[in-house]
């Protein structure tokens, strides 16, 4: 910005300006022909009233009186002249000669006279002078005749000549009258010549006066603007030097016109060695002059605004030194008085761009290290299980055997510890896999009260141990299937029961479920009569590590993690948590979560019933052929010792080639895959097996791993696993697997209606009443008596007759309309045609309770009916 | 016209010297200058050699443009080496004008003795008139040339 100029002159004050200078233009242009018109009137005015004094002195003229006096005064004179006597008569007689001619010429002048014009205008005048012109016209003979002729005729000339001074009397009497009128009307002349000369002075002095004013003012306002302009100059030069930013100003030229003080520190250059200097060449980055000379071509050529105008853009500058550093630039155009100018504010940001590079270095490395620590936490987890799943299995195997009651002791504290060192590796692990929000979401039908009912079972002892009784209270009896991840929800109650038993000693833990259908929620409740926490301590609960009353800490043992991971559990699973408690009177910790089913459908297995707690080498389960490949020698013999209890036979292979040929030699019931192993990994293992065409392509699969990441989850499954054993491999677990391991079949086709009632109409409407009743009776009977035999024994062995008994049942059901049961059937029939024992054996466990369902959904039809 | 120059002091002795010789002088004087206590006179002929000026100019006192020829007035007072003071002019009816030799200038006034080509008899303001050149310059058209522009004119004396 020039320092002599308005920073940002308006187009509104340009137009004042202008119309100002016009407005003086034009006054002065006025004021020349105001004065012009009053000095040429002045000029002919002045020169018309010299014509008329001019015209009065003249006209007015002593002479005409005194020509009209003197003819008087000459005829007198010639009168006299001829009376005289005195003179000898020759001498009298020349006299009168001499006389006659003056008086001759005299009346002769006033016929012809210019200045008499007026006189002879008036008649009687004109006759007159006439008459008298005769006279002496006729007198003129004896005039110049003979002396003696005129001597006598003297005295008759003298009569003659006397009678002519009446006449002569009149002219000059109207002479007089007349020029006297004619004075009077010349003065007026002037008199109004001069006059007018007067207004038109006053009204130049007036003008003048006008415009001495006019000047004065213009003067004055020039004087006030120039001032008023100084300070405004003055004032904008401390704004622009003392700018904390840089500001400078350039033509449209890119020629440097202002830069203030702010400007030399942050560039380096003196205000006298940039001001008309190139801008491009100082303080623009070599590698930007080609950017900038574009961008200001288009500008010129468009008027196109990139960068001008545009608010804060961030660059970089040049210092003198050719230090490039960041700028923090604003840039405004304006209409300077030579055109238009670029006025530019940039502040260098240098210590900014530093402090955010330390700031984004700073967060880059902590997340690094939270990484680390993460990875950290999950390789020891890892590598700390698999000894661990040494001890643990050995532990489960070494009380089978015979132990004296010191031994048996030992091992009780080695499988507790054993076990409390699991929970917390499981729980750091937990912590860390969702707080990376790396833990899986599965969605599986499962009942919960089933699942607490389990669960509660097992914790039946340690709650003993501290005299605290276990209930489960479901209060809707038809609420048994949600979607979701069951082994969250245990991990959830186990989590919640520990801790009530923790703080509970010789009470009750009321483990309730309550479905909310509305809100499509369900809700779990662990209620207590324990000590209590109090209010301010209910907010903390859920937090890390958390510590709260030193009593309460000091009486239990823990990571302190066990509600923290409830809570991100939770979270996990899309629901709430929440906590009412009162000191000493116990606490309720409830939990909703999203049941993520529409409608109530019906569930295979029938809550509060629970199955009985398994007895390992109950006769009834049969006896699977498993191959199972594993590289460490101790989780072998664990796994196949584990095996043997559960009543099955096995085949080992110590790697994924081996067991890829022994699937092809052979037919197995399932395959426990390790896969963390040398050469082949299970991986690449299952994958072979599944992709041969060999006996065990559909055999199912179970990866047994420490990697229970989920992608790794996904990769097995990927590749044909049906489901993952993560190690240490409890027996509760592997009988599981192995008996449910198609467990999600079972619900495939749960929205099948239990009964199709609109066949059920038609064919009571085809063979009445009666028939049906007998048919219905005779199937009854038939699946009461299946129920208690084959399907209670879900006995493999006879798979022919098993398979037409199931056929035969099948048809029944779907001829009556059972259409859930009749599908149930037909499914087992399939999977026993394709030789899916297991997958065969797990849909006829689920047989007993659908018929169970099916029988009394029928009794309470029948009343209606 | 047999006379027509009536001197009031010495013009008594070119009238006696008339009488005395009135066949001899066939030139009758015009005009008697008085300079210095001397007299000079100058007839027709005497006012012819001194160089003749003639002008058209319009009068008040005549009707139309009239032609005057006559003797310049400066080169009178040249003749009479005049350089200021007055000349005090006289007519037959001894009407006396004062005229400052001021006025004595080139294209100045002149002691008019024709008239549109014609000697003017004292009935037509003769013999002598002295005249201006009244359409030449406005300042000659004022009442006090005009009362200088004296007719019949007969004898000028010289006076400071």
């Amino acid at each position: 910005m020039p320092p002599d100029g308005p920073a940002n002159p308006t187009k509104n004050s340009m137009a004042t300006t202008h119309s100002a200078r016009t407005n003086t233009w034009f006054g002065a242009l006025l004021a020349f022909v105001v004065f012009s018109a009053c000095a040429v009137g002045i000029y002919y005015l002045s020169a018309d009233a010299r014509r008329e004094i001019d015209a009065l002195a003249t006209a007015n003229a002593d002479s005409t009186q005194w020509a009209l006096a003197q003819s008087e005064v000459e005829l007198l004179a010639l009168l006299s002249e001829t009376l005289r006597s005195d003179l000898p008569e020759e001498q009298q007689i020349q006299n009168v000669r001499r006389r006659f001619d003056v008086f001759y010429s005299r009346v002769k002048t006033m016929q012809e006279s210019a200045v008499l014009t007026g006189l002879r205008q008036d008649d009687d005048a004109r006759a007159i002078l006439t008459d008298v012109s005769n006279l002496l016209d006729n007198l003129i003979p004896v005039m110049d005749g003979p002396d003696a002729d005129l001597t006598a005729a003297l005295p008759e000339l003298t009569m003659q000549i006397d009678a002519i001074r009446p006449a002569m009397r009149e002219v000059s009497l109207i002479g007089v009258g007349y020029f006297s009128r004619s004075a009077d009307a010349q003065r007026a002349r002037v008199a109004n010549a001069l006059l007018r000369l007067g207004l038109l002075t006053f009204l130049l002095v007036a003008a003048l006066s006008a415009t001495v004013l006019a000047l004065i003012k213009s003067y004055r306002t020039a004087t006030r603007d120039g001032r008023e302009k100084a300070e405004a100059q003055k004032r904008m030069a401390v704004i622009v030097s003392t700018s904390l930013d840089a500001i400078i100003a350039v033509d449209i030229e890119g020629r440097v016109i202002e830069f203030n003080r702010a400007a030399e520190t942050i560039f380096g250059y003196t205000r006298d060695e940039i001001i008309g200097q190139q801008m491009s060449d100082k303080i623009i980055p070599d590698k930007l002059h080609a950017a900038h000379e574009t961008g200001m071509k288009r500008y010129i050529e468009t008027r196109e605004r990139r960068v001008v105008g545009q608010g804060r853009v961030q660059l970089e500058a040049k210092h003198k030194s050719g230090r490039i550093f960041p700028v923090e630039i604003s840039i405004s155009s304006a209409e300077g008085p030579e055109g238009e100018i670029f006025v530019a504010y940039l502040r260098d940001i240098s210590n900014r761009i530093t402090k955010q590079e330390e700031l984004v270095n700073a967060r880059d490395k902590a997340v690094a290290g939270e990484r680390a620590k993460a990875d950290l936490v999950a390789v020891m987890s890892h590598e700390m299980r698999t000894p661990l799943n040494g001890i643990v299995g050995a532990l489960e195997l070494l009380r089978t055997t015979k132990l004296d009651k010191t031994q048996s002791n030992m091992t009780d504290v080695m499988g507790t510890s054993a076990e409390m060192l699991l929970h917390h590796v499981n729980a750091v692990l937990d912590m860390s896999r969702l707080e990376a929000g790396a833990a899986e979401i599965i969605k599986r039908p499962f009942d919960p009260a089933t699942v607490a009912q389990e669960l509660l079972s097992s914790l039946k002892m340690s709650a003993k141990n501290r005299g605290n009784m276990l209930k489960l209270n479901v209060l809707d009896p038809d609420f048994n299937l949600v979607l979701g991840d069951p082994g969250k929800f245990r991990q959830i109650l186990t989590n919640l029961v520990s801790n009530a038993i923790k703080f509970t000693s010789h009470g009750t833990i009321t483990v309730e479920i309550e479905p909310h259908f509305a809100e499509a929620q369900w809700e779990l409740r662990v209620t207590d009569d324990g000590i209590g926490i109090s209010e301010q301590d209910q907010t903390k609960v859920f937090d890390d590590f958390v510590t709260l009353d030193p009593s309460y800490t000091r009486a239990q043992e823990g990571t302190g993690l066990g509600l923290a991971i409830v809570r991100r559990l939770v979270k996990h699973l899309g629901g709430e948590i929440g906590v009412e408690s009162e000191m000493g009177a116990g606490s309720v910790f409830w939990v909703r979560l999203p049941t993520n089913v529409a409608s109530e459908t019906s569930g295979a297995k029938d809550k509060g019933h629970p199955s009985p707690p398994p007895a390992y080498a109950d006769q009834t389960r049969p006896a699977l052929l498993i191959l199972l490949v594993e590289d460490n020698a101790i989780n072998r013999v664990v796994a196949r010792e584990m095996l043997s209890k559960l009543g099955h036979a096995c085949v080992e292979a110590h790697n994924g080639a081996e067991a890829v040929k022994l699937a092809e030699m052979q037919a197995f019931d399932a395959i426990l895959m390790d896969i963390s192993m040398p050469d082949m990994d299970g991986v690449e293992a299952t994958k072979q097996i599944k992709a041969s065409t060999g006996p065990n392509a559909k055999t199912p699969i179970f990866a047994v791993t420490a990697h229970a990441m989920p992608a790794d989850v996904d990769r097995f499954k990927a590749v044909g696993v049906v489901d993952v054993l993560v190690k240490p491999i409890g027996l509760d677990r592997l009988d599981s697997l192995l008996t449910h391991g198609a467990k999600q079949d079972q619900h495939l086709d749960a929205a099948a209606p239990i009964w199709d009632k609109a066949h059920q109409r038609e064919l009571k409407g085809t063979m009445g009443d009666e028939k049906w009743h007998d048919l219905m009776k005779l199937f009854v009977e038939e699946m009461d008596a299946a129920c208690k035999s084959t399907f209670a024994r879900s006995d493999m062995a006879n798979i022919d007759g098993l398979r037409s008994e199931v056929h035969k049942l099948a048809g029944s059901a779907s001829t009556l309309g059972a259409s859930r049961l009749g599908e149930l059937l037909r499914r087992i029939e399939v999977q026993l045609d394709a030789g899916n024992r297991i997958t065969a054996r797990n849909l006829i466990r689920l047989v007993p309770d659908c018929w169970s369902k099916t029988k009394s959904d029928a009794m309470r039809e029948a009343p209606s009916d | 016209m047999l006379s027509t120059s009536f001197p009031t002091i010495t013009g008594l002795v070119f009238c006696i010297g008339a009488v005395l010789a009135p066949l001899q002088v066939v030139a009758e004087t015009l005009l008697t200058v008085t300079h210095e206590g001397k007299v000079q006179t100058y007839d027709l002929d005497a006012l012819k050699e001194m160089g003749a000026v003639t002008f058209e100019t319009k009068t008040i006192w005549t009707d139309g443009p009239q032609s005057f020829t006559g003797v310049s007035l400066l080169k009178l007072a040249e003749e009479l080496n005049l350089e200021d003071g007055v000349l005090l002019a006289s007519a037959i009816n001894d009407y006396t004008v004062e005229i400052p030799i001021s006025d004595a200038v080139e294209g100045g006034p002149i002691i008019a003795y024709l008239n549109n080509g014609e000697p003017m008899s004292v009935r037509d303001k003769g013999p002598l008139w002295i005249v201006y050149p009244y359409d030449s310059d406005p300042k000659y058209r004022s009442e006090l040339i005009y009362s200088r522009s004296i007719w019949q004119l007969d004898r000028i004396e010289t006076s400071d």
